[in-house]
């Protein structure tokens, strides 16, 4: 009896998804993903210099993307191998930093559009405050947004921990502003659905700060920039 | 712009050379003889940015089509509803009337290869792959037409061949054929070292809605559809032959590896032209 098609299919994937098999569609399918892998996180393919081709091996040995969408192959890359890069002696100690790094230019250069600002309101204390789709507020233990824009270059990055807010400028390309640590909370308060006044002064409980005039001052201006930047887009 | 009226030579629009197009949008002339563009809706669906921005630039000056590479018309997963709903808000934002994708399926079991992987040539595929696209041309509100494959073996037990077997989907799915004539050569080296004339007289020309050219490479010991290279010679008489049975239909141009400057695609478009034009006066002496 012939197999269906079913069967046939599945035999297929099964060949593909094989560590061992060698047949021409096995070899077609990792090759193009394995471009797709190295285009979106060049950076990290140099840093791993031979380690690179193992590790996109082994992604493609336990599993093959569930997206249709190719761009999103190299986050189910990162995700797959990122606890184990973390505590690896054999890769460097920024590798995850830097594939995050990557990974975060992207996402942020490609996130959803932000309706338009059709009437603009001022901030409410006790209203939420609407962030960019695009802004994310991201932490390193290095400084990988202070490396060269050349993506050759193997100058690695300063063990310095930054915390920053990365967001899509006029030019649709990512950007990022240095925050303090009560900035991000005020931030990630803010992206978790808080109330502005709550969230500035959650902030200042949670960084040890006086609530008093300086600081909400320094908030306020805060604020402001994020809204010239675009980060900040009105009340929720 | 409907997909119908729409002839002459298009360019497969990629990043590499959008910078280019965009430069040249204020003198549309310069891109001759390119007419229109064709695009891979995932590359735009759900996403913001700079890519869907440029895409609405280009297609405030050009007409686009739309050529897609995950339906996945001939797996057994089932049609991914949000997918299709996503696909046809996308073609209604950009206005474009149809929408093609490849005869293959592309995954299955929730995997996705991002590879076209061959059907069976059984009646049980043939079926199969034509209720589905009957199927997205509904969900889709609009023509669907489905793209001859190159495949690099035939899985299963064969019950047809190629030719039969694309004529009994395009038939119970009374689609469109987006008629590839490189994969049609490259299939015809790659097995057997058929003419692939013949095989072209054996399909129905009447549903080709469009055609593609590309370029291919021998690699792993056959040739390998890999839109890496300039098209080659013998893929230009194929393109006339077609166009001077079918008369003027849209004829894209891809590139999708080792991309050159536009200048150089513009060139190899011009040459596609000639051939186009050949076929077109041919078509008019046979009347």
């Amino acid at each position: 009896m012939s197999a269906s098609l079913a069967e046939i299919e599945r035999a297929m994937l099964a060949e593909i998804r094989s560590p061992d098999g060698s047949g021409i569609y096995r070899t077609l399918v990792r090759r193009g993903l394995a471009d797709v892998l190295k285009h979106q996180l060049p950076r990290t393919a140099l840093h791993m210099g031979s380690r690179w081709d193992v590790e996109v091996a082994r992604f493609l040995d336990a599993t093959l993307p569930r997206s249709r969408y190719l761009r999103d192959t190299a986050f189910g890359f990162f995700h797959l191998g990122r606890e184990r890069w973390q505590s690896d002696p054999d890769l460097p100690s920024f590798i995850v930093d830097l594939a995050r790094w990557e990974l975060l230019a992207f996402e942020v250069r490609n996130a959803p559009d932000d309706p338009a600002i059709v009437s603009p309101a001022p901030l409410a204390l006790e209203r939420g405050v609407r962030l960019s789709l695009a802004a994310r507020v991201v932490r390193f233990d290095h400084a990988v947004h202070l490396l060269p824009d050349d993506e050759a270059s193997t100058e690695p990055p300063a063990r310095e921990p930054a915390l920053l807010c990365a967001y899509r400028d006029e030019e649709m390309e990512m950007c990022t502003l240095d925050l303090t640590p009560s900035a991000a909370e005020i931030l990630e308060r803010l992206a978790r659905g808080d109330a502005l006044g709550d969230a500035v002064s959650g902030a200042a409980a949670a960084c040890g700060i006086a609530l008093d005039q300086a600081y909400l001052q320094g908030a306020a201006s805060f604020l402001e920039d994020l809204t010239s930047r675009g980060v900040v887009r009105g009340p929720a | 712009m409907h997909h119908q009226s729409l002839s002459g030579v298009g360019l497969g629009l990629r990043w590499q050379i959008l910078d280019e197009v965009l430069a040249a949008l204020d003198d549309p002339g310069s891109l001759a003889p390119v007419g229109f563009f064709e695009i891979a809706p995932e590359n735009y669906m759900r996403r913001g940015g700079y890519f869907p921005a440029m895409l609405a630039r280009v297609a405030d000056r050009f007409p686009i089509l739309s050529h897609g590479l995950t339906m996945s018309v001939g797996s057994v997963d089932p049609l991914d509803g949000a997918y299709l709903a996503e696909l046809r808000r996308f073609l209604d934002r950009f206005a474009i009337p149809a929408h093609s994708d490849h005869l293959c399926f592309t995954g299955t079991g929730g995997f996705q290869s991002h590879d076209l992987l061959p059907l069976p040539f059984t009646r049980e595929a043939a079926r199969h792959a034509a209720a589905r696209a009957r199927e997205v041309r509904e969900i889709l509100g609009r023509p669907f037409a489905i793209e001859n494959i190159t495949y690099y073996l035939v899985p299963g037990e064969r019950e047809m061949d190629e030719a039969a077997f694309l004529r009994e989907v395009l038939e119970q799915a009374d689609c469109g054929l987006l008629l590839d004539v490189n994969n049609v050569l490259v299939n015809s080296k790659n097995h057997g070292e058929y003419d692939p004339i013949s095989f072209l007289s054996r399909l129905p020309l009447s549903r080709v809605v469009s055609l593609h050219v590309a370029g291919h490479e021998r690699d792993l010991g056959r040739l390998i559809d890999t839109h890496g290279a300039p098209i080659a010679d013998e893929v230009y008489p194929l393109v006339e032959w077609v166009i001077a049975r079918t008369g003027p239909l849209p004829v894209v141009l891809e590139r999708d590896n080792k991309i050159p400057p536009l200048a150089e695609l513009l060139a190899e478009a011009r040459r596609v032209r000639e051939a186009y034009d050949r076929g077109i006066s041919a078509s008019r002496v046979a009347r």
